[in-house]
């Protein structure tokens, strides 16, 4: 069936979404950072991880290892950009809306560092990560489902389940929520926040790192751009969901990614950009703290 | 210097253009507005003057003056529906009208906007001299605002809503004209960028330029016009100048807005600014020094910047009175 397919690869889609959007909302709710970077953390991690991948094994790694690689590496990498420049922004602005736009801009420069290693690693073509893992398709019914499009929905909803049980329910997701509401008082609270500023950056760069392996594996090859029209597509996610929520960003994604096969398996294909950026404006007018966002804490 | 002129004629053009659009940026900016929607309207002006050359075969002025009132319609009826935004959260919105323009013109109307391929073949019919004069032109009106009345309200609206409000500052009103001068400079800019180089594809007004044109405002210093143009020009200037990094320039010119953005939060104006008054303030320690009794002058202290906070309060405690 025509439809049900179209729904199934809108989930698929939808979690690699979610898997690269949670790592942006978590970092924008907790540190009141845009950064602009995740996107380029992303395809760097997927780099190194085809880097490796092709030095370890004349086949490539197993996938579940070059998941855990990419994990860290992903993780290593977002929390070197925050102990090397983002810490310092902070320290040394202690105005909120001016530290916001700064870091937001060096998260551009550190984005063109990341990105021209990559560039100049690949030669500006695609590159794939090579690996053991065969692809195989099933037919489930009349859809066709392949074993790679399991593994993606599986991580991509299973993460995000864990990161959402680990914010809601563990003393460290507390200690994150109340750095969000209010980070000064949450320090007087014995809440150490640069402590906590680089767990939150290690949590997104470790999602940003699986969705990059996974994305790759998944597509065959990826170039540099993904990086940026995934960022594009995140924004929308979070806006939608609601800045800050990882079980918005959640909602957010899968309904983008669900308009987005609807519209291009049922239409010219034209529309769906501009449907989603339109939804962005609407739902920013009509709801500015998204369809899940509670009571908007003004940061003023 | 006519040889360097002609050498340089695209440099010159790209950054009186790209400094006509990051002025409009920092418009709105000042108004604590964090709008992005200049780079929608300089692709609405870019492909708008375009394609009435090209398919409506009107002269460039007419297309200018056509571009000039649709981005004041279109700029109103945009501050209508997101008038009640601020923040990140306007900057979210008008980042979507951006892309909303970018694939307007990629995949709509592609027999006037060329879809992907874009616009090409425009003939060029404006001097630099004449995108100087349009420049010089926003710049006064950019700098006269920042003198008048109405430039402390907007001081004011940017350093604190509530208190602007209490002192009697109409803030939606002035906000709502510092987003409509954003818009228009940026449409201006787009229709100077068709007339001069001919060409123009929606990759060119994608994410990247997005972001080039946040930084050069970021960069320069976004308390004051000046800083939005000296960051246009350097920005523009300095990949011509990284040549001897071959490959690596993008990493060069990343780890130079790393730099200037953390150790320099005012921008390059700022940077200017503080060695400005550590040199006066070495000036009159010096003065200070000769043996009294030598009856001197008071010396003046420098004079405070636009972007001086304290100005600014008082400026906008006068408003009010």
């Amino acid at each position: 069936m025509y439809f049900v397919q179209q729904l199934f690869d809108g989930v698929v889609l939808g979690s690699i979404y979610v898997l690269f959007a949670v790592g942006l909302t978590l970092v924008w709710g907790v540190l009141n950072l845009l950064n602009l970077a995740h996107g380029a953390v992303f395809v760097f991690t997927a780099y190194i991880v085809f880097k490796i991948s092709e030095h370890a094994h004349a086949t490539g790694l197993a996938l579940p290892l070059l998941v855990l690689i990419g994990a860290a590496v992903g993780g290593a990498t977002s929390v070197l950009i925050e102990l090397t420049t983002f810490r310092f922004i902070r320290d040394r602005m202690p105005d909120l809306r001016e530290g916001e736009l700064t870091m937001l801009i060096a998260s551009i420069g550190l984005a063109e560092i990341l990105t021209t290693i990559v560039n100049n690693g690949t030669g500006e073509s695609d590159f794939s990560v090579p690996t053991t893992f065969h692809e195989h398709g099933y037919h489930a019914g009349s859809v066709l489902v392949s074993n790679i499009q399991i593994v993606v929905i599986v991580a991509g909803i299973g993460l995000t389940a864990l990161l959402a049980a680990w914010v809601r329910y563990t003393r460290g997701g507390r200690a994150l929520r109340s750095v969000a509401v209010d980070a000064d008082t949450a320090s007087l609270m014995g809440i150490n926040p640069n402590a906590l500023s680089v767990i939150t950056m290690f949590v997104s760069g470790v999602f940003a790192g699986v969705a990059g392996v996974l994305l790759a594996v998944y597509l065959g090859s990826v170039d540099v751009n993904v990086g940026s029209s995934l960022l594009i597509y995140a924004f929308v996610a979070l806006v939608v969901g609601g800045v800050g929520s990882v079980v918005g960003a959640a909602i957010g994604a899968f309904a983008l990614s669900l308009v987005q096969t609807l519209l291009s398996g049922y239409t010219s294909g034209s529309y769906s950009d501009v449907v989603a950026f339109g939804l962005v404006i609407v739902l920013l007018v009509v709801r500015p703290q998204g369809i899940l966002g509670l009571k908007r804490v003004d940061r003023v | 210097m006519i040889s360097f002129y002609s050498l340089h004629l695209v440099l010159i053009q790209q950054i009186l253009i790209y400094g006509l659009l990051a002025l409009g940026l920092q418009s709105a900016f000042m108004a604590g507005v964090f709008s992005l929607a200049s780079v929608g309207f300089f692709a609405i002006g870019a492909f708008g003057a375009g394609a009435l050359v090209v398919h409506a075969n009107l002269n460039a002025q007419v297309a200018i003056l056509v571009v000039v009132v649709a981005s004041l319609c279109i700029s109103w009826i945009f501050s209508r529906v997101i008038r009640r935004l601020s923040g990140l959260y306007l900057g979210m919105a008008t980042f979507a009208f951006d892309f909303i323009v970018v694939d307007v013109v990629t995949d709509f109307w592609t027999k006037y906007t060329g879809g992907p391929v874009g616009i090409y073949g425009v003939t060029a019919s404006v001097s630099t001299l004449e995108i100087l004069i349009v420049l010089l032109v926003c710049i006064a009106i950019a700098w006269w605002i920042e003198r008048q009345s109405a430039g402390r309200a907007i001081h004011a609206i940017r350093l604190d809503v509530p208190m602007a409000r209490s002192v009697g500052v109409d803030v939606g009103q002035w906000q709502t004209v510092a987003f409509m001068l954003s818009c228009l400079y940026g449409a201006v800019a787009g229709a100077m960028y068709i007339f001069a180089f001919g060409v123009i594809a929606p990759t060119d007004v994608g994410f990247d330029f997005i972001s080039l044109v946040l930084t050069m405002v970021v960069i320069g210093g976004r308390n004051s016009w000046f800083g939005a143009i000296l960051g246009a020009a350097i920005l523009t200037w300095l990949p011509t100048v990284l040549t001897f990094a071959a490959n690596w320039r993008p990493l060069v010119y990343g780890v130079a807005i790393v730099l200037v953005a953390t150790y320099a939060p005012g921008g390059l104006v700022g940077i200017g600014q503080s060695l400005a008054h550590l040199i006066a303030g070495q000036f009159r320690s010096r003065r200070a020094a000769v043996p009294a009794g030598t009856p001197k002058p008071e010396p003046a202290g420098p004079l405070p910047g636009p972007g001086e906070p304290d100005q600014d309060a008082t400026g906008a405690h006068r408003t009010g009175a």
